[in-house]
């Protein structure tokens, strides 16, 4: 049998990437999820329609808008005074940088099995999964303790004691109509070798996928400067600050005056930027500090975002549905229509074409076509919403629109996710306790077994069903508020929310759907 | 095809009731209905289950997968035309079946969720790990 093709991230094809035949066919996808029954998919969706309309009904009966004054918050001067004190900083960092040595330790000298080997459930589960709900539902904590950030930072440091006329970075201008679009294209490939690939399972190759990255982002960082590059380039980085704006807690940084977007892209709000990490760390503690706002509303725009930063929605919004569609019937359909065709083309037979290589020639296609499907399907609401609106171009409506989606990828997120990590995240403490699978017992839990009882289903149905109509409920509420502040008309505002909202119904249908599927991964 | 065949267990009733012929005569008929009644609603109560399972060239013959209500006591008896070792995920059960002579799992359903059971130490090398080498799927629901 011919050995599948195999890419690492950005093309490093070494012999590092000899494949462990044995460990691979365990595979990391320890999910245990039941679908959840007709019954709550048939409440969830009948609840997403009727409130809907209810909203809609409550937005009518509103009094006349009041002006919006954007986002409401308060300022919590003492927790920014903690986050930039430097003990804090420099051990959240140093922790941060330690896991960070122990996990590309781990995979690269560890076990090759990956249930032996603390990098894969630390990589997968705690950091992918965790990082996203600790940014989402808390703050931008990543940016705190970002390892290559982090690690970058201290080379400069260093090299200044040594040589104090040098700099480490080139500090190149960054390209403005880049935007954020690198790290959409790394996010892209990082989404590919997590759900495709198949190979993120396997040590070694995740020790290849993560030290190529470190070496791109540094390379990165050393070009452009390394607040410009954490801000445009390194895709988690970005992704998680976009997931941070949804937090209750944000990076708040006054004394801006009246410049509508501080020195790093972020929009300012009353002479603040807010949920910028950069300026946090560039500007005089006096002016560090944390907003404190209701979970969603960072999500509301004062200016629109760049098309990049739309880009990145939508492929996380994609991305996200994709991962669950893998797991549905309709996906093995899909698979098995160019697997199995009766009179398959030649070339698709062709000795060369694997059932591995098949199986990654469809999933790949299909894995660029949902961003642009999403992409479609969004603009063309946009172009919809501008024509009844009467007003905004649809790139406007695209750029002030496309954050309010996001809570409802949130909430399958927690959905889809949320099982996962409670029981799989398990795994984390054997591994601790032999990170390299060496035969240690450091803390006395290496035959700490997963408590699989700790989840019952229903309560798992439940969360996930709540979490998928509250998110459609914020997101909804969000796209109003939107419509409010760009057609200011109230009845045109009115008006122009049906494509929006029309589009948020279809988009929880389907979270709702793909929940409701009888899994067959 | 593989036969899914249950059967039931049933406490005994109380042993120091009457002896009469009449009481013992009830007390039977007690017993056969709700046995009967375990046999005709399976899955619901305390009952065993056994399900068995024919594999035939390293695919299962039949249904792919087996529901069963927590605290069902269930036995998955396994027959395979090879030798193969099986491994029922989450319950983290293994044994190994050879032809003619088939193996046993035993478990009691406490934790609900969808649990795989796969074929270990097959070294091919198919690509995505997605399911990979899993031929079934223990589904314990709530009750």
């Amino acid at each position: 049998m011919q050995r599948p093709l195999r890419i690492g991230l950005f093309g490093l094809v070494v012999p590092l990437l000899s494949r462990p035949v044995e460990s691979l066919a365990h595979g990391f996808g320890v999910r245990y999820d039941l679908p959840i029954p007709l019954g709550y998919y048939l409440a969830g969706a009948g609840a997403t329609v009727a409130l809907s309309f209810l909203l809609l009904a409550v937005f009518a009966g509103a009094r006349p808008e009041r002006v919006d004054r954007g986002p409401a918050y308060r300022i919590s001067r003492r927790t920014g005074r903690i986050l930039s004190n430097n003990w804090v900083a420099g051990s959240l960092q140093g922790i941060s940088v330690a896991l960070f040595l122990l996990i590309v330790a781990a995979a690269l000298f560890g076990d090759e099995n990956p249930f032996k080997n603390i990098s894969t459930t630390f990589v997968w589960v705690i950091w992918w999964v965790g990082m996203m709900f600790v940014n989402t539902f808390i703050g931008d904590i990543w940016a705190l303790v970002n390892p290559w950030g982090a690690l970058f930072a201290g080379a400069e440091r260093t090299l200044r004691l040594l040589r104090p006329e040098a700099r480490l970075s080139l500090e190149r201008p960054y390209p403005e109509r880049l935007g954020v679009w690198p790290a959409v294209v790394l996010f892209m490939a990082f989404a590919w070798l997590e759900l495709i690939s198949g190979e993120g399972d396997a040590p070694r190759q995740l020790a290849v996928a993560i030290i190529g990255y470190s070496l791109l982002t540094w390379t990165g960082m050393i070009v452009f400067g390394r607040r410009t590059w954490l801000a445009h380039g390194e895709t988690f980085a970005v992704v998680f600050s976009t997931f941070a704006r949804f937090a209750p807690a944000a990076f708040h940084v006054g004394g801006l005056g009246g410049r509508p977007y501080c020195a790093h892209g972020m929009e300012t709000v009353k002479g603040a930027s807010i949920g910028c990490a950069a300026c946090f760390e560039t500007a005089p503690p006096a002016q560090r500090a944390v907003a404190l706002r209701p979970p969603g509303t960072g999500l509301l725009v004062q200016r629109p975002v760049s098309m990049s930063t739309v880009a990145m929605v939508l492929t996380l919004l994609a991305t996200v549905t994709f991962d669950g569609f893998l797991a549905t019937p309709a996906w093995t359909g899909i698979h098995e229509y160019f697997t199995e065709l009766s009179q398959p083309a030649p070339w698709w037979r062709a000795p060369w074409m694997t059932a591995a290589l098949n199986f990654h020639v469809v999933a790949t296609t299909l894995f660029l076509l949902f961003p642009l499907g999403f992409a479609a399907v969004f603009l063309a609401c946009c172009r919809l919403t501008a024509a009844v609106a009467g007003e905004a171009a649809t790139a406007k409506v695209a750029r002030y629109y496309a954050l309010t989606l996001l809570p409802i990828a949130i909430a399958y997120h927690l959905a889809h996710y949320l099982i996962y990590f409670l029981l799989a995240g398990q795994y984390i403490i054997p591994a601790a306790s032999d990170p390299f699978g060496f035969g240690w017992d450091l803390f006395g839990t290496v035959f700490y077994k997963p408590d699989i009882e700790l989840i019952d289903a229903k309560f798992a149905w439940y969360t996930a069903v709540i979490a998928i109509v509250t998110g459609h409920v914020i997101a909804v509420y969000l796209a109003h508020r939107t419509a409010s502040r760009l057609f200011g008309d109230r009845s045109r505002a009115l008006a122009s929310q049906f494509p929006m909202l029309t589009m948020m119904v279809a988009y929880t249908m389907l979270s709702l759907w793909i929940i409701a599927q009888p899994t067959v991964r | 095809m593989s036969s899914n065949r249950q059967t039931a267990t049933h406490p005994r009733g109380h042993p120091g009731a009457s002896r009469s012929s009449l009481s013992r005569a009830v007390r039977i008929t007690v017993a056969a209905l709700a046995a009967g009644l375990f046999l005709t609603l399976p899955g619901y109560g305390d009952g065993t289950r056994t399900v068995e399972i024919e594999i035939r060239n390293g695919k299962v013959v039949g249904t792919k997968s087996e529901r069963v209500v927590r605290g069902d006591t269930v036995v998955l008896r396994w027959f395979s035309d090879q030798r193969l070792e099986l491994h029922l995920h989450g319950y983290d059960v293994k044994t190994t079946v050879s032809p003619g002579t088939p193996a046993e799992m035993k478990i009691r359903a406490r934790a609900t969720g969808r649990f795989p059971v796969e074929i270990h130490g097959q070294g091919k090398s198919g690509g995505h790990s997605h399911g990979h080498g899993t031929i079934f799927h223990l589904e314990v629901y709530p009750d």
